[in-house]
This record gives structure tokens, C-alpha cells and sequence, in this order.
């Protein structure tokens, strides 16, 4: 951990840091269906992606279903009667059909319906119907087909390799132990919102891993941001990163916000009650130790972003479908309560929440269609606001195999 | 959301809301995004006010109960109170029902239970 730590100080990039000058990132590999299937192959189908939290499932028998169109597969997580977790190929040995067709659910055991083939929830194969017309097969054969599956602080993890060359811990590293400490158990879905968009994943999620557009695209609802003095932090951390964000001290709420802050909390600052923030406790959260802060965003690598506030916390899932589409699941969390005024406060997070992220929605399938028409071969960064954009399209060009992402004009 | 023989839909000593318990009394955060985006800037703005005005009232009303036990009244007038965080931006920071400049609200389904 301590180690960790050092490496976060020594990797901590200057957000303002004119004299880095501009990174210019190729648009290409947001707009080719070559790389898009390189992405697929060499990318996705090798690292551990995450695809919800244990409290969907608590019971043996629940399940939900991901549909992996990276990946090519349908996949179902479910809980087994010894309360394992375990990930399956959403499909019937037999002849291929898809074996679970609700979204989410609870099952005694999968039937399929084209035949009757029965799976248990560990994956065995109990019931061929007139199995003496498959005299010779071995049931024991012909279980469903699993992932590899674990989990990380409540977040399920599966991997289409079901050996995979690193464990999950070892993946993460180093923002695995970074977490510790931080209340997941206390937090309950608040808010949860869908959409496909018209976008190549990575342009799609660049929208989320800088605070620069917040000037512009923020400007209704966080009109007082400024970049300077305090500016947001990037650092690189492995194949993953964090932005950690923060708000301007003099910031004055609106009534529905003062209201908020009165009855429970807000997600956003409190100016008046920065001694309360709980992060103080937690060793990396907050790693500045700044009164002014929001919020820590994880980006883990490659399509999950996970942003932990003072209680709360928010979890993006950017889901690639084919190199011009991408479906998005965002999950606002907020602490479990029991009262009715805190749970009003917290209706004020929630709605801000939402707002602000249409309010992002509204230039990333522009962008991405400027993009297509190629008549940009680049996009021209600043190295320091927008370091985390040239990170991950590095960290995404060193899987699929392609170098340099640095290009001169 | 019904109405006894004593009154109204919600507690006796909100009886101003009442009128706007039929457009915003509303159980889900789709409902009362729907409603938000489908009503004009007047009728929020009304309710807007007269919410605003009890919204401390009402949170010490209802803290005299747990959340998961309210009767229903209380329900009521708590849906009242979500209605009333949901339509604040539209009031305090977009001047108008929906976020502008954003993609069509159809378009990003509200999946929250």
C-alpha cells in the first residue's frame, strides 16, 4: 500500500503545465472498423471487465444478464445455492439457443426453451429430455460454458478467458487497495439511467475524463467553476487513472440546494460543513486533503469509471457495440437512510446528477460524427487539461498493438 | 393517494398542496421527469412557490416517521416533496422544463425502480 502510495506521488501530473505543450492523439482508431475489431480481439477479450454489484444478486438463484456484444456473447451472472457467483455463456449446450431471456431474475434452475435442456445454478447440466435418444453423452460434459468471474469491493468482474493471465487483484493494481475503507455496503441505488449513443466508446468516454469542458458545457449548472487557482488532478495510475475534482470555495447554493444541505447533504460541497468530510478517514480519497473537494474519479481501464464522493458514488459503464455505437449504463449511489429528510436532500443529488450529465450528452455524438467524416486526422490535446485522454488511448494502442499515439501534424 | 372521509390526500396541515397533488404527487423519478418536461414554466413555477414555502415543514413532518413505514399520506407528501427537487433546476438553473442543449430526453431511458 505504502508503495502504491509513493508510486500515486511520483506519477501525479501538474494540471497546469503549459510548458508541456499539445499531445496530438490520431482520430483513426475512433472511426475504423479494422481497429474497432482489433480492439475486440486483442483488447476486451483480454481483460476483466465489470458488470454490476453483488447486492443485484443476493440470492441464490438470482441472476442478470449482460449482454457482451464486445465480447460477441450474451452472459448471465448468478448466485448459487452454496452462494458462489459464478458467470456463464447465456446459451444451451445443445444447440446454441439462448437460455435466459429476462434481463434479470430468480431461478430455481435454467430451462431452455427450444428443447428442455436443464441447467442448475452452478452451471450443471441435469435434464435431456428422453436423454435415452442421447445414449453416449455425458451430462458432466455438457455444463454451461463459464467466464471467470471476481469480485473487488462489491463490483462483479468477469473475463472470457477462464484462466486469465492476471487475476483480478493483480489487474486493478495499483488502484486495488486504493479503496479500502470506503462504505460500499452503505450504498443503495439512488438513480440509474441508459442510453445508446451514436459515438465510438473512447470518444464517448473522453467526455468524462477531463474537467475542461466544465466551463463550457457545465456553465447552467456549475457556473462557478474556474480552472485557476485550484485546478482539478490527473494521474496516471498503471493501465487506470484518477481525476480528482473540486469546487470553488465561494460557490453559493440555490435555495433547492440550501435546502438540501439543511435537511441531509448535497453531493456536491457544502461549504459550510467541510470539517464533516468523512474522507479525512480514508487514506485515498481526497489525497490532497483539500476542503474544497468532490469527488475522486477512477477510471478503470478499459470502460468503467467509478467516482466516490462523501457519500456517495457513481458508476459509469460505457459499453462498445460496434465502432460507431456504444451503450451506457450510468448507477448513482447514496447512502442507505432511514429518513425521510435526508432521503429528500439526497432527491437533490440525484436530479442534479442526472441534468448535468445530459448536459454532457449534448456534444459526443457531434463529435463523433466530425470525427467520421475524417477530414481531421487529430485531435490537438492539451497534455496537461486532457492527459488522462491521451493516457487511455495509449493504454487502449498498446493492446491492440499500435504505436506511436503521439503524431506530429 | 386516496381521499378519506377526513380530507384530503395529504396530511391536514399541508391542505394548500392539495391542489397540486394530482399533477405531482408521483411514485416514480420517470413520472416526475415526464411530468416536469410536459408541464409549461407557469405551472412550475407555481408549484415551484408553494412548495418551496413548506418544504422545511414537511421534512419535519415526515422525520416523525421511518422512511420505509409511512403511511400514506406521508407517501403522498413525500412524492410531493421528490416532485419538488426534480423541477428546482428547471426554476433555478435552466429557465426552462428540460435541460437545453442536451440530447432528446426520450433518449436516455430512466431505468431507476
Amino acid at each position: 500500500m505504502d508503495q502504491e502510495k509513493k508510486s500515486i506521488e511520483e506519477t501525479r501530473i501538474q494540471l497546469s503545465a503549459p510548458s508541456l505543450g499539445p499531445s496530438y492523439v490520431p482520430v483513426e482508431p475512433n472511426i475504423s472498423a479494422l481497429y474497432f475489431e482489433d480492439e475486440r480481439s486483442r483488447l476486451f477479450k483480454r481483460v476483466w471487465l465489470q458488470v454490476g454489484r453483488v447486492e443485484a444478486i443476493p440470492n441464490p438463484g438470482n441472476y442478470f444478464v449482460s449482454q457482451l456484444e464486445v465480447l460477441g456473447a450474451s452472459v448471465f451472472v448468478t448466485r448459487g445455492r452454496d452462494g458462489v457467483l459464478r458467470a456463464f455463456h447465456n446459451l444451451c449446450r445443445h444447440r446454441g439457443n439462448r437460455l435466459v431471456k429476462q434481463a434479470e431474475g430468480s431461478a430455481k434452475a435454467f430451462s431452455c426453451g427450444f428443447h428442455g435442456w436443464t441447467y442448475n445454478s452452478e452451471g450443471a447440466l441435469v435434464t435431456i429430455p428422453l436423454e435415452r435418444e442421447f445414449r453416449g453423452c455425458d451430462k458432466a460434459e455438457l455444463g454451461l460454458i463459464p467466464l471467470a468471474l471476481d469480485v473487488w469491493e462489491g463490483f462483479i468482474f468477469v473475463h472470457l478467458n477462464i484462466e486469465p493471465e492476471e487475476s483480478l487483484r493483480d489487474y486493478l493494481r495499483p488502484v486495488a487497495g486504493l479503496l479500502d475503507g470506503f462504505p460500499f455496503v452503505e450504498m443503495e441505488l439512488s438513480g440509474w439511467w441508459s442510453a445508446r449513443l451514436a459515438s465510438n466508446w473512447k470518444t464517448f468516454q473522453d467526455a468524462f475524463i477531463e474537467a475542461y469542458h466544465v466551463l463550457a458545457v457545465h456553465r447552467r449548472s456549475i457556473p462557478d467553476f474556474r480552472l485557476d487557482p485550484i485546478v482539478p488532478s490527473a494521474q496516471p495510475l498503471g493501465r487506470h487513472c484518477k481525476l480528482t475534482y473540486y469546487q470553488n470555495m465561494h460557490h453559493e447554493p440555490k435555495p433547492a440546494e440550501a435546502l438540501a444541505f439543511k435537511l441531509g447533504s448535497s453531493a456536491f460541497l457544502n461549504i459550510d460543513n467541510t470539517n464533516d468530510l468523512k474522507t479525512r478517514q480514508w487514506p485515498s480519497l481526497n489525497f490532497e486533503r483539500r476542503d474544497n473537494w468532490v469527488f475522486d474519479e477512477f477510471v478503470i481501464f478499459p470502460n468503467f469509471h467509478l467516482f466516490l464522493g462523501d457519500g456517495w458514488m457513481l458508476c459509469h459503464e460505457f459499453w462498445p457495440v460496434t465502432v460507431d455505437h456504444t451503450d451506457w449504463h450510468v448507477k448513482y449511489y447514496q447512502q442507505r437512510t432511514t429518513s425521510p429528510a435526508v432521503r429528500i436532500a439526497q432527491e437533490y443529488s440525484k436530479v442534479a446528477m442526472r441534468d448535468a450529465i445530459r448536459e454532457d450528452l449534448s456534444t459526443i455524438e457531434n463529435t463523433h460524427a466530425a470525427q467520421r467524416s475524417g477530414v481531421m486526422p487529430f485531435m490537438t490535446l492539451s497534455s496537461s487539461l486532457e492527459s488522462l485522454i491521451v493516457h487511455h488511448h495509449g493504454v487502449v494502442a498498446d493492446y491492440v498493438g499500435t504505436r506511436p499515439t503521439r503524431v506530429e501534424p | 393517494m386516496s381521499r378519506t372521509e377526513q380530507g384530503g390526500a395529504l396530511p391536514g396541515n399541508f391542505n394548500e398542496l392539495e391542489p397540486f397533488v394530482a399533477a405531482w404527487s408521483l411514485a416514480t423519478e420517470r413520472e416526475r421527469n415526464g411530468n416536469r418536461r410536459a408541464s409549461s414554466m407557469q405551472e412550475i413555477r407555481l408549484f415551484y412557490d408553494a412548495m418551496l414555502r413548506h418544504m422545511t415543514a414537511i421534512a419535519e413532518h415526515l422525520n416523525g416517521f421511518s422512511l420505509h413505514e409511512l403511511p400514506e399520506k406521508e407517501r403522498c407528501l413525500l412524492n410531493l416533496a421528490f416532485s419538488f427537487m426534480e423541477i428546482a433546476p428547471a426554476i433555478e438553473v435552466y429557465f426552462s422544463p428540460d435541460v437545453p442543449e442536451a440530447i432528446e430526453a426520450e433518449r436516455l431511458t430512466i431505468l431507476t425502480p
